[in-house]
């Protein structure tokens, strides 16, 4: 009986744990389905009496949300499959070629993983401009699609593959471009999720890029057009609170069908130092 | 002439094709693409931040009339008590946001390492904040903790407490905008930290049991031990993650009140965008990367006291 | 993995890739439009391109104003919309004038930006413009014109505010205080704000913003200027201290208006009187439009007006104001067509937004007129004798509201950032002031190599 108690009562206490940390978005469901002037009058009443949608409406009218959204999610599409791509092909080589200089190249890599985004801002943003890529969406997808991170959480990945059945194949006259596409990456399906995974989760959720590179209200992402909202929304939580809620709906129904490669991805790549 | 460059073109083709063949060739056609575009977006604007820290741009003027002016950046920076009192503001944050987040992500992991009802359940809800975008998120935190009026501070004054200001604090708004932080990338450090828990080979509890040793015994000297290089790693990671603040606290405090969660990552982009003090922002952020490599130097060095391999 | 998994990753991936093809065919989709316009604008349409901030650009004042701009020249104006309030836009317009932007014209609201853009070379002169035509700027706009070192023109003005303070007559009516009218003290204001002030519903009695000349504004009305004879900051004056006291007393300790905590944590905005939860709002002369556009601010309550407070003394009898005004990109795409559009803003938009122009060549009968309209567009809220009160016909001089100057666009971060540590506690009066000092003094320096 005591360990059914202690077995129940930890229950009880995950659960709650689970609860207090979803707490602010229970509360900005809550809040954007009032009217804007209740929001304040009892916050903790979580099924307001009456629902109110106005708040809704007033985003689906709105000149540019849907815009933003769409630009987003076009911009991040891109990111991911382009990152997918470069990424997955280094990986390999760093873990299955020998070429000249590989070691040296692969610590270099990773030790730029040390620069802080936010401490070249500057010089990104005058070379992007030489570029031409400002005020483009290209601005977002490019610098983003050479991500070191995943190179390493690749490599590891593609090490773990057993070497028999590449060598095989090579004996069998496949090329190693052949490889690459018929063996390696089927196999890596479960890691290729958990990178788009991240990739679409951080890309989304990118503020500083598109605030400094974008100029262009028309080719502005949802993040940043969400702060611009919210300043035109004004003293409106109510408002404020269902512009975002909807940016946060596309990552969390990701999140939520692909939640177990979220979590394998990590195991799986073995970062255990 | 024509069928020379066919030739040629045709020459081209196959030899491309038979790369594939030969390792390194092949090598070199996987590898390339992403180290040139690594060099374009990651190495050549570092590289670039230091030479326009060099420059005179300081001013709302075209860049063609700029030009060098050594270190007078770095100079200027210790004289200007704002942006000596960002880099505190950053370590303080960092003192908050570090130990805060590994010490609650290993505490999160080890509670979801244990069986019970709902895990998956759990898991999901805890996992959610790492979802969210941090705009959502801090206007959703603004409104929550608004110390006039806000739910927060009503349900605690309703319990007969006197609340804090929170974002709106001198001394509270840098705390605050950790536990925000902390309260949002906890599900990554969690979800590592679980794995590793999960890698522990169970016979060694086993044989711990037969001693008799304690939970925390075991704590100390089973588990902290073998995950030690995921932790290693996590915190590493962690640290310079702290310092790449901006989005966040722009956001929840933008750098007040007062300056009192100016950070450094928000005071240069002050500098740049808001002063038009384009070189002596990155003389800043040149500063703030020396640091931090510095931090990462002394961490690798010092791990072999308590990382075991 | 299992059959169902392999099944929703494939239909996944080619969700993912369907939808980047689309995604990339509205990428060029948007490139393209904006050449078609360029092309257009090269053959027969004419169009001049300007930069304008979301909410002025969704005004009914603005949109009036440009139909009617473009049915008297026939040249479209396309609207380059930077989001953001206030000062803020101007970061993004810095940046893209950096990057070679050509949008061709830009609105500049006080004389701090006027100098920054014009000084340092962001601006196209209109000078030869002007003489290919013989327009004689200085006969129109006289004493408004900006000047600048090298003694060229690039800005053209089109309004001169002064300030005032706006009241909303529902809530002097519900706490039954009689309206203000004519000559006041700020100690009157205080009062009068505290008794229109109900923290039980949400009322302050007054409303202030976060721009730099409130920090100073006392200190202007008593004329002390921001520099000393030798160029030097002359923050150290007592006046300094004194006003900046004054308006962070206003909301720490008589608490007749947001504190500067409430205002940057509650993210309070510049057209927040429009809500209806203040009482009174101290503010320029362009704020009159926002009461015209029923459309994005509805309200049930009616607007006064009425003179400026002025100090107990009787030494500082002043109202103040500034010139904001058009310039042309010196990468304008559309040169000669800008030019057209600053000069006609410049003359015509005081008719539209109910501002006082920046002319100084109007007779009295033209400015009554103005008054009128504005007085019959507020369907008689504000009479004409109320405004002429408030803004002319009365015994207050006029200074300038900002601080003018070598490196002036620093020296107002410089008081921005060090008040606010004093307004929210974080720093003495006294230290506040000091570093102030300090620092502008070396902006001044800087500003002069």
């Amino acid at each position: 009986m005591g360990t059914l108690l202690r077995k129940s009562l930890f229950n009880l206490f995950m659960l709650l744990l689970g609860v207090i940390m979803v707490v602010p978005f229970v509360f900005m469901i809550s809040a954007s389905l009032k009217a804007p002037g209740e929001v304040f009058v009892n916050p903790m009443q979580i099924i307001p009496d009456k629902i109110y949608t106005l708040n809704y409406e007033t985003i689906f009218h709105h000149k540019y949300y849907f815009h933003w959204y769409w630009n987003s999610f076009s911009t991040v599409v891109m990111t991911v499959l382009l990152r997918g791509l470069l990424v997955t092909m280094a990986a390999y080589a760093f873990a299955r070629l020998s070429f000249p200089g590989k070691n040296i190249i692969f610590l270099f890599l990773l030790s730029a993983m040390m620069i802080p985004h936010d401490t070249t801002i500057v010089a990104k943003f005058m070379l992007y401009k030489y570029m031409g890529l400002i005020n483009t969406h290209w601005v977002i997808i490019l610098p983003a699609a050479f991500d070191v991170f995943f190179i390493f959480l690749l490599r590891q990945f593609f090490m773990g593959i057993p070497k028999d059945l590449t060598e095989s194949a090579l004996i069998d006259g496949a090329s190693h471009f052949g490889i690459y596409f018929r063996i390696i990456l089927p196999l890596a399906v479960p890691a290729l999720i958990t990178m788009g995974l991240f990739t679409f989760i951080w890309t989304w959720n990118d503020f500083i890029s598109p605030f400094i590179f974008i100029n262009d209200i028309n080719k502005q992402l949802v993040t940043v057009g969400l702060e611009y909202f919210q300043l035109e929304a004004g003293k409106n939580y109510a408002l404020q609170m269902a512009g975002a809620c909807l940016i946060v709906v596309i990552p969390i129904t990701i999140f939520a069908v692909l939640q177990k490669y979220f979590v394998q991805g990590i195991a799986m790549s073995g970062i255990k130092g | 002439m024509k069928s020379h460059a066919k030739a040629s073109r045709r020459g081209f083709f196959s030899s491309i094709t038979q790369w594939g063949y030969r390792e390194k060739g092949a090598a070199w056609v996987f590898v390339l693409p992403f180290v040139i575009g690594f060099l374009i977006f990651n190495i050549i604007p570092m590289a670039y931040s230091v030479y326009i820290s060099f420059m005179d741009y300081n001013s709302f003027k075209a860049l063609n009339s700029i030009k060098l002016i050594g270190f007078d950046n770095y100079v200027r920076l210790f004289h200007d008590p704002i942006a000596l009192n960002a880099f505190v503001k950053s370590f303080i944050y960092t003192l908050f946001y570090v130990p805060g987040l590994i010490l609650l992500s290993f505490l999160v992991a080890t509670l979801l390492n244990r069986a019970f009802a709902l895990r998956g359940l759990t898991r999901t809800l805890i996992l959610m904040p790492y979802v969210a975008n941090v705009v959502a998120v801090s206007i959703v935190w603004s409104i929550l903790l608004d110390p006039f009026g806000g739910p927060v501070n009503q349900l605690l004054t309703k319990l007969g407490m006197d609340p804090p200001l929170w974002l709106s604090g001198v001394k509270t708004a840098l705390p605050t905008i950790a536990g925000i932080n902390i309260w949002q990338s906890l599900a990554f450090q969690t979800i590592v930290f679980l794995a590793a828990l999960q890698g522990v080979n169970k016979e060694l509890y086993e044989a711990a049991d037969i001693d008799g040793a304690s939970r925390w015994k075991r704590l100390w000297s089973i588990t902290l031990p073998v995950i030690s290089p995921t932790t290693f790693f996590l915190v590493i990671t962690s640290i310079i993650g702290s310092f790449q603040n901006y989005a966040s606290v722009r956001m929840l405090t933008n750098g007040g009140p007062g300056t009192s969660s100016r950070v450094i990552s928000l005071n240069i982009y002050e500098e740049a965008f808001t002063l038009n003090h384009y070189s002596y922002a990155s003389a800043q952020a040149i500063i703030l990367f020396a640091i931090v490599l510095v931090i990462t130097i002394i961490q690798w060095k010092g791990q072999k006291r308590w990382v075991h391999y | 993995m299992t059959r169902q998994t392999k099944k929703y990753t494939i239909v996944l991936l080619m969700m993912m890739l369907l939808l980047s093809a689309c995604g990339s065919k509205s990428d060029s989709g948007g490139g393209k439009t904006d050449e078609a316009q360029n092309n257009g604008s090269a053959s027969k349409e004419r169009v001049v391109t300007v930069y304008e901030d979301a909410k002025r650009a969704e005004s009914e004042e603005m949109k009036k104003k440009i139909a009617d701009f473009t049915k008297e020249t026939g040249i479209k104006v396309e609207l380059n919309i930077v989001p953001g309030d206030g000062l803020e836009i101007y970061k993004k317009i810095d940046v893209d004038m950096i990057s070679g932007e050509k949008t061709d014209v830009i609105r500049l609201t006080n004389p701090i930006l006027t100098d920054k853009y014009g000084s340092n070379g962001w601006l196209y002169p209109l000078d030869e413009l002007m003489a290919k035509e013989n327009y004689d700027a200085n006969k129109i706009y006289g004493k408004y014109l900006p000047k600048f070192q090298d003694g060229k023109t690039y800005v053209l003005p089109d309004q001169a505010g002064k300030w005032a303070v706006y009241y909303n007559k529902k809530i002097f009516d519900d706490a039954g205080v009689p309206y203000p009218t004519g000559e006041w003290t700020w100690d009157d204001y205080i009062e009068t704000a505290k008794k229109l002030t109900n923290p039980a519903k949400g009322i302050y009695g007054s409303y202030m913003l976060d721009y730099d000349n409130y920090m100073y504004m006392l200190a202007r009305q008593y004329d002390v200027s921001g520099y000393k004879e030798d160029g030097t900051s002359n923050y150290d004056d007592p006046a300094f201290k004194k006003a900046l006291q004054f308006f962070g007393d206003l909301g720490n300790v008589q608490k007749i208006q947001p504190s500067w905590l409430e205002f940057k944590s509650k993210k309070l905005s510049w057209d927040g009187f429009m809500s209806g939860d203040y009482g009174m709002h101290f503010i320029g002369t362009w704020y009159t439009n926002q009461f015209k556009d029923k459309t994005t601010y509805p309200r049930d309550w009616k607007v006064g007006i009425t003179q400026i407070p002025v100090p107990a003394d009787g030494k500082g009898n002043n109202n103040f104001g500034i010139v904001a005004g058009y310039g042309i990109n010196k990468n304008a795409a559309h040169l000669d067509d800008a030019y057209t559009y600053v000069k006609w803003m410049a003359e015509n938009s005081y008719k539209y937004n109910g501002n006082l122009p920046a002319r100084v060549d109007l007779s009295d009968e033209d400015i009554k007129a103005l008054f009128q309209k504005t007085s019959d567009d507020l369907n008689g809220e504000i009479t004409v004798d109320e405004m002429d009160k408030a803004l002319i016909s009365n015994n207050l001089g006029f200074v300038d509201e900002k601080i003018i100057g070598p490196g002036s666009t620093e020296y107002s971060n410089i008081i921005l950032q060090e008040a606010e540590l004093y307004l929210v506690g974080q720093k003495s009066l006294d230290d506040t002031i000091k570093s102030i000092k300090e620092r502008a003094d070396r902006a001044i320096k800087d500003a002069a190599q």
